[in-house]
Order: structure tokens, then sequence, then C-alpha cells
């Protein structure tokens, strides 16, 4: 029988970063975490888990991206960034990586959702196209693929929000 | 387990990964998130899986909400009866006052659609003490005792062997609204309720009060003889369903067993312990400024048309966390009412408490609400302005406040 307890317990942290990296608010995370458990506990019944925290960081990043493409999902493209991109006259720092932060979160809305999820998993939480492969149920060129187009696709919205190269708008 | 990680040259797109990965993680999940999720796991898996499973397993939830609405029921109780001059009715107030004990019968209906579906009604039996102690006994047998002044709650329910501990943390130690009402009784002056004269209730002699409380309406019969009340009727809407709670059978100072505020949790139980943060709700412009907060941040940065009607704060609380069962009919089903605030939500709403609280404290004509109307976007406005001993104070459209030379028209 499955120890919940010790899952939760175990993986909650690490599920919880997940999320709040791609969300960036309490009140979002709230409402995924017990989501993402419950995901897992279906998902576990249709196949054997091998690794409990691929399976929860997988789910969560799907759960973050789903949330984010429901949260801007009837907004413009364009004036939703720009929007956010017009605040950057902050000078410190911190504004500035929290609007970078934001913009990027914004853009990724963007992608097709599974390319969002690999594009999260390499990037955000260092998996390998190996070990993304395997959770997606993709071959390891297919999620370099994904993740070649899905950066190429956030280096152009990026470009258009800013009015110039991604990085170079401070 | 990222060898592929550097493989593009891409410093500039690097920056945002940088900034979204920098972002500073609060401590997490709590206490209270790490047990809901566990119960629900826990009563997932021994289920056949379908997409209701989660609403069902997260119930115990619906039980500390509706033991936190019961309680609020019984404060309105007191509100009420406060709030009116009338002879007759003071002395009502006065019988109340002096008790120690109350006990009374709270029925939960949906009239208009009671005599065609069945399972209309709920019915649970209320025990409160003038210590802050409160024991809701259900007619499905689940029992629930409060203590109010530690923010301690145990529910227990034998059927399924199961015990919820609850633990309200940083619960307000004097004057809060939602505390011990027999207290409130004795503390607070307020409005007149009409006199709506003599009549008939269930089979008794009664004088008949009705009055309008944070968006509410109630009636209240109460017997001249003995001054007490015969019954209490309150009517709210939600979502467009018309619910109306009767309390009943009032007993003052009956004779009660040694352990009726008992949290002791039986041998054999199951026990799954929350917490619940209270927010400090001490600062009454805070409280104004975190209500109005919460229902722009709700509405697309809407303010309410009044700041003290309970209603269209409920109605976005009810409309993310309230869901009915279909019957056969298509006709919502209390029984069937599933109720799951968030613990967001649950902090939001006790602001509304220190609200009250707070313009309690003020004299009639010491404050006013001007925010009908008015959106977040209207930052030079003041949307709310009370008397201090020094002068006047305002919160404006952008939920800042300042110090006011003259109170605005």
């Amino acid at each position: 029988m499955t120890d919940w307890e010790s899952i939760v317990r175990g993986h909650g942290p690490t599920v919880w970063r997940t999320l709040f990296r791609l969300l960036g608010r309490r009140a979002d995370i709230d409402e995924c975490f017990q989501e993402t458990f419950l995901s897992a506990l279906e998902m576990s019944r249709r196949q054997k888990v091998v690794c409990w925290s691929a399976l929860l960081q997988t789910v969560a990043t799907r759960k973050a991206v789903d949330r984010l493409r429901r949260k801007y999902r009837d907004r413009e493209e364009s004036v939703v960034i720009e929007a956010m991109a017009s605040g950057m006259s902050d000078p410190s720092r911190a504004a500035e990586e929290a609007e970078r932060a934001g913009l990027l979160e914004q853009a990724m809305t963007r992608l097709p959702a599974r390319q969002a999820e690999a594009i999260c998993l390499h990037a955000l939480s260092g998996w390998s196209y190996q070990e993304i492969g395997q959770q997606l149920g993709m071959s390891s060129s297919a999620v370099g693929t994904s993740i070649h187009r899905g950066k190429q696709r956030l280096r152009e919205l990026l470009e258009v929000s800013l009015g110039t190269e991604p990085g170079g708008a401070s | 387990m990222n060898e592929n990680y550097s493989d593009s040259p891409d410093e500039g797109l690097e920056s945002y990964f940088s900034a979204m990965r920098g972002r500073t993680v609060p401590d997490g999940p709590s206490e209270m998130r790490i047990a809901e999720t566990i119960v629900a796991l826990r009563a997932a898996a021994e289920k056949k899986p379908n997409i209701f499973s989660r609403v069902n397993n997260v119930k115990f939830i619906t039980g500390m909400a509706a033991s936190v609405l019961l309680v609020a029921g019984a404060v309105f109780v007191a509100v009420v009866m406060l709030r009116s001059p009338e002879v007759t009715f003071a002395e009502v107030v006065e019988r109340v006052r002096s008790v120690r004990l109350v006990s009374f019968v709270e029925t939960v209906s949906m009239p208009e659609t009671a005599k065609t579906v069945p399972g209309q009604t709920m019915r649970m039996k209320l025990l409160v003490s003038d210590q802050g102690l409160a024991s809701i006994q259900s007619d499905e047998g689940v029992r629930t005792v409060m203590d109010e002044k530690t923010g301690h709650m145990v529910e227990l329910m034998p059927k399924t062997k199961t015990a919820i501990v609850m633990d309200m943390k940083n619960m307000p130690k004097q004057s809060n609204v939602s505390q011990d009402p027999l207290e409130q009784f004795k503390k607070l002056e307020g409005e007149p309720a009409n006199d709506m004269g003599k009549a008939q209730i269930d089979g008794r002699k009664a004088e008949k009060f009705n009055a309008k409380v944070m968006g509410q309406e109630w009636v209240i019969w109460a017997d001249p003889q003995t001054r007490e009340p015969i019954r209490i009727d309150m009517t709210m809407n939600v979502m467009g369903q018309k619910i109306t709670a009767s309390m009943t059978d009032f007993d003052f100072d009956p004779a009660a067993p040694d352990d009726a505020f008992s949290q002791e949790i039986p041998k054999g139980y199951t026990v799954t312990s929350v917490a619940f943060d209270m927010p400090d709700i001490s600062n009454g412009e805070q409280n104004v400024v975190e209500l109005l907060r919460g229902y722009a941040q709700r509405t697309g940065g809407k303010f309410p048309d009044k700041l003290d009607d309970m209603g269209p704060y409920m109605k976005l609380v009810m409309q993310k966390s309230l869901s009915f069962s279909k019957t056969a009919t298509t006709t919502p089903s209390l029984a069937a009412m599933h109720f799951t605030p968030s613990s967001g939500d649950m902090q939001w709403m006790t602001r509304f408490w220190g609200v009250q609280q707070f313009l309690g404290t003020l004299p009639k004509d010491g404050w006013r609400y001007l925010g009908k109307g008015k959106t977040m976007d209207d930052k030079e406005s003041v949307i709310f302005w009370y008397k201090t001993g020094k002068g006047y104070r305002g919160i404006m459209g952008d939920l800042t406040a300042t110090d006011l030379q003259a109170v605005p028209q």
C-alpha cells in the first residue's frame, strides 16, 4: 500500500518549489499543489511509478503550465507583454528580475503545452533530454527539437515585446 | 542531470530563465496544505476513481467551514438582539445577557425547493457557553467542539471513526466579533430592529421583530412573558438559491453534562490535524484595506457597492467554493452541498469580521464608504474615511491610507 504521507512530506517541498518558480504566486500554488498529487495518484493506477520525484515534478510542471495558460488565455499576447514591459523603468535589480520572470511566464503560455513543459523541465529543473523523454514519452531527439523550436519562439515573443534582444532590455 | 543544459548560445534568453529560477520561494507547503493533501489522497486511494472524488475527499473542510459559519450565526443572533431599543426587546436582550449557557436547534433549509426535492434540510443542535465554548451536534452524528479562546477545534465523525483536529492560530484575544457571542450581548450597541407587533409562532403568542444586519434578513419572535426568544430566522441568497436558517428550541442555562465541551478523541479514531493561520485583525484600518483589496482582486479591480454587506463577499467565495450535486430533478440539493473554501478565502472573510468590529467602534456618523462605482484606477478618490481623535483618515482608490484635512463630500 502506498505511503501517501511519506510521499507528500518527502516530495511536497520539491513540488512546492517547482510550482512557485513557474507561477510566482502563492494563491496559484495552493490550488495546484493538491491537484498535482491527486493526478499523480491517478497516473500511478495506470502505470508503475519508478521515480515519484520525477513523476511529481513532471505533473507539477504540467499543472503550472496549464494554470498559466488559463490565466492568460483570453488576453492578447502583445498587449499583455507590452503592459508588463512598460513597468521596467524600475532601476532595482530585484524589480528587473521580477519583470523578466513575468515576461517569460507570459511568453511561455504562447507555446504548445507539451513544448512548454519540456522547456521548463530542461531550463528550470535541469533535466536532460533523455530524462524528459522518459517522462513525456518522447525520444531524446524529439525533445531536443521541441526545445530548440520552443526557445526560438520565446526569443521572438520577447523581442517583439521589448523591441530588442532578450537580455538587452535593462 | 543536465548534460544538455547549455546546448545553445542563448545568453539573452537564459537571463529570463535565470530570473525565473531565482524567484525567492516562500516557506511551504504549510502543514494544513500537507494534511489536506494526505487526507484527499488516502480517501481517493480507497475509492474507484471518478471526477468527483476530490470534492468528496475534502469534505472535512466542509465541516470546518460549517462550524465557523454556525458560530458566526450565533454571533448574528447576538448582534440582532442588541440592535433594538424597544422595551420588550430590550428585556429579551437583558434576559439573554444574564445567561451563562444556551442551547438551541438550528435548521438550515432551502424553502423554495424543500417540498419537491428530498434532502433539503440540515439540522443541528448547538450548546454555547459564555466561556467561548461551542458544541455542535448534527443529525448525521458529526460532533464538533470549538474553543474560541484557544482556537482549538475537534470534529468527530463516528461513522468513519475519523477525527479532525484543527488549530486556528493567532486567534484575536479581545473584542473580536467572531468570538464569544454571549460576551457580545453585553458589549455591543446597535441600531433598532423594527417592532412588527404581536404574532403567533409555533402555537405561542409572541412579539415579532425584523432587522437587516450585514445584508441578511432577520426575523425574531420573542415570548413577552418569559422575555426569551422563541424563534429566529435568517435568510440569505447563495448563488441564486434562498437559504433559511431557523433557530428554535432555545434553552437558557440548561443542565449540561460535565463533558459537554470535551475535546477528547475516543480510542480507535484516525486523527488528522490541520492548522489555519488567522490574520491579525487588530488594526481596523488595515482590515478595511485588505477586505477591499481582496474584493478588487476577485473582480478585476472593482470595489463593492457597500462595505458592510456580507452578501457580495460571500458570493465571490461561494462561486468558487460551493457546489451542489444535482438531483434527478436537476434542482440543487442542500444535503448535497459541498463548501470548500480555500485557506486564502477564509482568511479574507475573517477581514470582514474585523471590519464589522472596527465600524462598531466608530460613531454612526464617524465613517463613510464612498467606493460604489469606483475601481482601483480611481487613485485620487477617497473611497473610505473615518474620524479619529485628531481628525480624519482616508483610504484612497489605490488602497493607500492618508490623513485628511477635511471630510470628502
